[in-house]
C-alpha cells in the first residue's frame, strides 16, 4: 500500500526556491518556445492571413490542400535528397578530420581552428562568398578545374550541379561544429585500450574501427541527429544562392513554408507544413534512436 | 557620396522654403496648420540615403505644422517589410503612415486595413487631375476611392552604354525602335570570343513582372481578362514573352535566368561589369548607376503594337486603426504634394507622381537633358495599370513567375507556360472563391 511521503519543511523550502531560480528560465521558455509551438498547432487548423480573424478549417490544411500542393512534394522531394546525400558526407567527412585532427600530428590546433571558422560566419556571408567561388565564368573553382581540362561548369545555374553544390556549402558550413564535438569524443577513449588493441596486434584503421568509432557512438549519433534536424530545415544557404532554382531544382521544404507564410500570408498552411516538417524529422530521429543509438555506453 | 546626397536634399529643402513654395490648399490657412495638433507613426522601407530624405520632408512638413510630431520608424528590409506591417496592424499597433509597394494597394484595401482617401482629398478640394492616371488608377480612383496616394513612380526604360555603343559603331536606340529594332541592336551589341563564347551580351533582360508585363503590354497584350478577375492566354503576350525570351536562348544576345544564378550577381552588375551593353529598370536605375564608370542613356521599351507603358510606384497607405487620421492625412497630403515630391525625387530612385512637378523637370539630376525628360514623359501620357489584383502574391509572384522562368530558360514555350499559367492561376481562384 502506498504511504505519503512526508516532505522534511527544511527540503520543502528548498524545492520552493529551487522553483524560484529556474523560475526566469521557465517563463522564457514558456514564453518564446513553448506557446508559439501551441499556436503553430492550433494555427494548423486554421485559416489565417494575419488580419482578419481565424477561420476553423478542421484538418483541410493537412488533407485537400496539401495533397493538390505540387510544390510542397517537389519542395519535399528536394529536402529529401539534400538530407539524404548531406547528412551521410558530412558525418563520414567529420569523423575522419576529427579522427586526424584528434591525434598528436603537428598543426592540428591551427587546423582545428580553421576549420571552425565557417561556423561562426553567418550563413548570408558564407553564401555570398560561394556564389562567387562558384561563379561560372570568373570563380575560383573554376579556374581550378580548368588546369584539368574541365570547362565553364554552371555550378548554380545548371540543374543538374546546383543541388550539389547547395549540399556542398551545407557540409562546409557545419563541418566544423561537428568535428569539434568528434573531436572531444575521440580524444575521450581512454589510451589504454588503443595500447591494448595494439598489444592484440590492431593496425591503424582497425584501432579506429574497433576503438575509436564505437567508444564514440553517442557523439556520433549525436552529430546524425542534429544533422537530419539541420538538412531538413535548410533554407538560407537555399534563399542566397540559388532562390530555389534552377526550375524546381533546389526548392526545399523550408522555403516552400515561408513563401507560405511570408508571402501569400496563408499561415495556417504554413504551420500545417512546419507541422508535417516536425513530424518527419521526430519520425527519423525516433528511427535513429531506436537503431542507432542502441547500446550507445561503454563505460 | 552620401554626404554629397544628403547635402543635395538639403539644400533643395531650404531652396523650396526660401522662395516660398508652400502648397496652399483651399479652406487651410497657415493658422489652421499651426493649430492642428498629434503625433503619427510613419513607417517605411530604404536604404540609408531615403531615411535623410524622410527627415528633410518632416522637417519642411514641421515648419508648416509644428504641432504634428512624426515618428521615423526606418524598417531596414524592403522584403520583410509587409510582414512587419501586418503583424503590427494584427498586434494593434499598426503604424499610422506607411509604405506600400504598388502590389500591395489591392491586397492591403481588400483586407480592410486601409484608410479610404479619397474623401480626405475631396475635403480639402485636393487637385487630383494634377496627378499622373497611372498611380491614381491602381489605387482604385476610377471605383470611386483611393487606398494609397503614390509617393513616386517610374515607367521601365531601358538603359545602355553610350560608350559602348560608340565602340560598336552602333547608333543610340531611341523610343521609336520596334521589337526588330530591338534585336537588331542587341546582336549586334553582343561580342564573342574565337570559342564562340560570349564575353559581351548585347543586354542583360530582368526576368520578372515588371519587365514581362511590359514587353507584353508594348505588344498589345494583357494578363488578366477585362473584369480582371481571370488570367487569360492571350497570344500578343505569348508572342511578346517568347520574342523575349528568344532573345537569351535563340539568338544568344541576351543573359538568360540561369545565367545569373551562375554569375552570382544581378543584371545591375552585369550592366556596370561590362558585361551586358543594355539594361532594364526604372528611374531607381539613375541611383544604381552613381558610381557607374562610363555614360548611359537611356529609352523606352521598344514599341510593336502599342506604346501603352505600366508604372511602378510606391504609395502611402494611412492604416485604419490610426488614432490621428487628420494630422496622418496632412502629412501624407504634404509629402504627396509639391514640396514633398521635390525633395523625394531629388535622390533618383523615383520620380514624382505630379503632373506639373514631373513636367516642370526640376528634379531632374545634374547632366540630365530634355530629351531624355521627353522619353519619360511619353510613357507617363500613356500609362495601363499593371495587372494587379488582392492575390497577386500567388497568381504572379508565384504562378505567373514560376511557370514564365521556365519559358525564360528555354525548357518550354511562352505559350505553354502561359497556359500552365493560367490554368493553376484560374483553379486556385476558383478554390479561394473569388
Amino acid at each position: 500500500m502506498k504511504t505519503r511521503q512526508k516532505v522534511n519543511p527544511i527540503k520543502k523550502g528548498e524545492n520552493f526556491w529551487g522553483y524560484v531560480f529556474i523560475a526566469p528560465n521557465l517563463i522564457a521558455t514558456a514564453i518564446f518556445v513553448l506557446i508559439p509551438i501551441l499556436f503553430s498547432l492550433y494555427m494548423s487548423f486554421m485559416k489565417w492571413d494575419m488580419i482578419n480573424p481565424p477561420e476553423f478549417v478542421g484538418l483541410a490544411n493537412f488533407t485537400e490542400k496539401m495533397m493538390r500542393d505540387e510544390q510542397f512534394f517537389i519542395a519535399l522531394k528536394n529536402t529529401a535528397v539534400y538530407s539524404f546525400i548531406s547528412i551521410p558526407l558530412g558525418v563520414v567527412a567529420a569523423i575522419l578530420v576529427a579522427y586526424v585532427l584528434s591525434g598528436d600530428l603537428r598543426g592540428t590546433t591551427v587546423f582545428r581552428s580553421i576549420i571552425f571558422i565557417p561556423v561562426t560566419l553567418s550563413m548570408i556571408s558564407v553564401s555570398m562568398i560561394w556564389k562567387w567561388l562558384l561563379n561560372g565564368d570568373y570563380g575560383v573553382v573554376n579556374y581550378f578545374l580548368s588546369f584539368f581540362g574541365i570547362d565553364g561548369i554552371s555550378w548554380l545555374g545548371d540543374e543538374r550541379y546546383a543541388m550539389m553544390s547547395v549540399i556542398l556549402i551545407g557540409i562546409w558550413k557545419s563541418l566544423g561544429f561537428n568535428v569539434v564535438i568528434l573531436i572531444a569524443a575521440f580524444k575521450d577513449v581512454p589510451k589504454s585500450l588503443y595500447e591494448a588493441a595494439a598489444l592484440d596486434g590492431a593496425n591503424g584503421f582497425q584501432k579506429f574501427k574497433n576503438v575509436a568509432l564505437p567508444l564514440s557512438a553517442p557523439s556520433i549519433f549525436f552529430v546524425t541527429v542534429m544533422s537530419i534536424i539541420n538538412s531538413f530545415q535548410v533554407f538560407d544557404v537555399v534563399y542566397m544562392t540559388t532562390q530555389g532554382g534552377p526550375g524546381d531544382a533546389t526548392r526545399v521544404v523550408y522555403y516552400w513554408i515561408y513563401q507560405n507564410a511570408f508571402k501569400f500570408f496563408d499561415m495556417g498552411y504554413a504551420s500545417a507544413l512546419s507541422w508535417i516538417v516536425f513530424i518527419i524529422i521526430f519520425v527519423f530521429t525516433m528511427l535513429q534512436m531506436k537503431f542507432g543509438g542502441r547500446n550507445q555506453s561503454y563505460d | 557620396m552620401r554626404k554629397k546626397l544628403t547635402a543635395g536634399i538639403c539644400s533643395m529643402a531650404m531652396l523650396m522654403t526660401t522662395i516660398g513654395t508652400v502648397t496652399v490648399i483651399a479652406g487651410e490657412s497657415a493658422e489652421d496648420k499651426k493649430n492642428m495638433s498629434g503625433e503619427i507613426t510613419f513607417s517605411f522601407w530604404g536604404i540609408p540615403e531615403e531615411v535623410a530624405v524622410q527627415e528633410a520632408i518632416t522637417e519642411e512638413f514641421n515648419k508648416e505644422y509644428p504641432n504634428i510630431k512624426v515618428n521615423l520608424d526606418h524598417v531596414s528590409g524592403a522584403a520583410d517589410f509587409n510582414t512587419t506591417i501586418l503583424t503590427r496592424i494584427s498586434g494593434g499597433t499598426a503604424p499610422d503612415v506607411f509604405y506600400m509597394g504598388e502590389v500591395m494597394v489591392p491586397i492591403y484595401a481588400d483586407k480592410g486595413v486601409v484608410e479610404d482617401l479619397l474623401p480626405y482629398a475631396e475635403q480639402d478640394s485636393l487637385d487630383l487631375s494634377d496627378y499622373w492616371d497611372g498611380v491614381l488608377s491602381p489605387a482604385g480612383y476610377h471605383d470611386g476611392h483611393l487606398w494609397a496616394f503614390a509617393k513616386d513612380c517610374t515607367p521601365y526604360m531601358i538603359y545602355y552604354n553610350k560608350d559602348m555603343f560608340d565602340e560598336a559603331g552602333v547608333a543610340y536606340p531611341d523610343s521609336s525602335w520596334d521589337f526588330e529594332k530591338f534585336k537588331e541592336t542587341c546582336i549586334a551589341m553582343t561580342q564573342t570570343d574565337d570559342n564562340g563564347k560570349v564575353t559581351r551580351y548585347g543586354i542583360a533582360p530582368e526576368n520578372g513582372w515588371p519587365a514581362w508585363f511590359n514587353i507584353a503590354y508594348k505588344n498589345g497584350g494583357k494578363i488578366l481578362d477585362e473584369e480582371g478577375k481571370r488570367m487569360v492566354v492571350d497570344p500578343n503576350t505569348a508572342e511578346a514573352l517568347q520574342f523575349y525570351f528568344d532573345l537569351a536562348n535563340v539568338e544568344h544576345c541576351a543573359t538568360n535566368p540561369d545565367d545569373m544564378t551562375s554569375m552570382g550577381g544581378g543584371e545591375i552588375d552585369a550592366f556596370k561589369s561590362g558585361l551586358a551593353s543594355m539594361v532594364i529598370g526604372g528611374r531607381f536605375m539613375t541611383y544604381f548607376l552613381k558610381d557607374f564608370d562610363g555614360n548611359y542613356g537611356f529609352t523606352t521599351f521598344p514599341i510593336e503594337k502599342s506604346e501603352v507603358a505600366p508604372l511602378n510606384f510606391v504609395a502611402l497607405g494611412m492604416a485604419k486603426d490610426s488614432n490621428n487620421k487628420e494630422a496622418a492625412w496632412e502629412f501624407i497630403k504634404f509629402y504627396c504634394g509639391k514640396t514633398g515630391q521635390e525633395i523625394n525625387s531629388a535622390t533618383g530612385m523615383g520620380m514624382p507622381v505630379m503632373k506639373s512637378v514631373t513636367e516642370s523637370g526640376v528634379w531632374m539630376l545634374e547632366g540630365e537633358t530634355q530629351e531624355q525628360l521627353d522619353v519619360i514623359l511619353k510613357q507617363f501620357n500613356n500609362t495601363k495599370d499593371h495587372p494587379f489584383h488582392p492575390e497577386w502574391m500567388k497568381l504572379m509572384d508565384d504562378i505567373f513567375a514560376r511557370n514564365m522562368t521556365e519559358a525564360a530558360r528555354g525548357k518550354t514555350t511562352a505559350l505553354e507556360a502561359l497556359e500552365n499559367a493560367a490554368e493553376e492561376a484560374n483553379a486556385y481562384l476558383e478554390e479561394v472563391g473569388r
